[in-house]
């Protein structure tokens, strides 16, 4: 059995509202998820959300990260929410002749498939670099905290404005220590 | 001088032309330096397990220390050394955080021990290197971390490159500020392709 095993790997040839990867293998002890990504939105950057088990009661998704954007670092937080959100996360479109450019996301989920704790997460996103006003690099941690910690069966991943475009790639990862 | 280790062998992924399951993560080349001369670590595809072509992602591990003054792990795709890289990083060292962007002629991915810090210390570097044969600019997004033994100037941060450039990566070059330095003796540098596993949408 491998140790790092690819699960599922979508590269959309037209563009999508969204990216689903559903019926998640539950014999590994992580997951990671690994994506090179692209919004139709007209602005340099929009927010990415990465959400869990689709559509949960309650808001049980929360985010923290440091953010350097050009010159400037600082920090943020997206709490309870239905999905993890990722200020700015994703490229637009405004950067004329950049259009090869793509963000670069990696989501780790430690113990996934558990069915008695809250899912802990960490993260690591840039993208538009194209752009220096809009440059964002990030990472984080967060928590997926529904009350009946159930495992993670769904994730899914959609841009706030725009839909993801042609040529988006997104990888799951299966990793277990044996 | 280097030991490098080039794994050209069959994949043993692949049995009688088809695909089967196994390790997502394949070793490709592994440089570990020796002597005080090694001013550039290349690394080239191949053939077998070693063709790029067959990879989605590239993984760099690196472990590195200079023997000069010069502090920067240069990253150079396909022997383009012209401007087209684009970085964006933000650190820490200890007591204030730090940001900035730039365009140069490489990508920034790691900060080192030199020549006057304490012996024996080597900074790590993990550097993924996102869909390299596929038509979009290569990017790459990576960690660093050095520690000084306990002086200040340790350093830890995240960094992204864009080259703006949409051919495939078939070769990758390390260097201290472009040649200006030499790698101190037990660097080391291990290179793994990673395989995706194909759902058209």
């Amino acid at each position: 059995m491998a140790i790092i095993e690819a699960l599922e790997t979508i590269y959309l040839e037209a563009d999508a509202a969204s990216v689903t990867i559903d019926s998640i293998d539950q014999s590994y002890q992580t997951l990671e998820l690994v994506a090179s990504a692209r919004s139709a939105a007209l602005t340099a950057a929009t927010s990415y959300y990465v959400e869990c088990n689709g559509s949960p009661a309650g808001n049980a998704h929360s985010l923290y990260y440091m953010q350097g954007s050009n010159s400037t670092p600082g920090a943020q937080e997206t709490l309870t929410r239905t999905d993890w959100k990722m200020y700015d996360g994703i490229m637009g479109l405004t950067q004329a002749g950049q259009t090869g450019e793509y963000a670069t996301m990696r989501v780790i989920i430690p113990d996934y498939a558990s069915s008695d704790s809250n899912k802990s997460m960490s993260i690591q996103v840039c993208q538009s670099l194209s752009y220096a006003s809009q440059c964002k690099i990030l990472f984080g941690g967060g928590v997926y905290d529904q009350t009946s910690h159930p495992a993670i069966t769904q994730l899914k991943v959609t841009p706030a404005t725009g839909s993801l475009q042609r040529g988006s790639e997104f990888t799951l990862y299966g990793i277990k220590s044996s | 001088m280097t030991t490098q280790t080039v794994n050209t062998a069959t994949p043993d992924y692949i049995v009688d032309s088809t695909l089967t399951d196994g390790e997502a993560w394949v070793p490709l080349i592994t440089t570990v330096v020796s002597g005080t001369s090694t001013a550039n670590v290349q690394m080239q595809s191949s053939t077998g397990a070693n063709d790029w072509s067959q990879y989605m992602n590239l993984f760099l591990i690196s472990t590195t220390r200079s023997l000069g003054t010069n502090s920067i792990l240069r990253l150079n795709f396909n022997n383009d050394t012209g401007s087209n890289y684009q970085c964006q990083i933000l650190g820490g060292n200890g007591t204030n955080d730090t940001a900035y962007y730039q365009t140069i002629g490489y990508a920034d991915i790691n900060s080192m021990p030199i020549s006057s810090s304490a012996a024996n210390y080597f900074a790590s570097c993990i550097t993924q290197i996102f869909d390299i044969n596929s038509g979009k600019d290569t990017s790459l997004l990576g960690t660093t971390g050095k520690e000084l033994n306990g002086v200040s100037a340790g350093i830890v941060n995240i960094n992204s490159t864009v080259w703006y450039n949409q051919a495939p990566v078939t070769e990758i070059d390390l260097s201290i500020g472009g040649g200006v330095d030499a790698f101190a003796a037990s660097s080391r540098f291990d290179l793994f392709g990673i395989l995706p596993r194909m759902v058209t949408v």
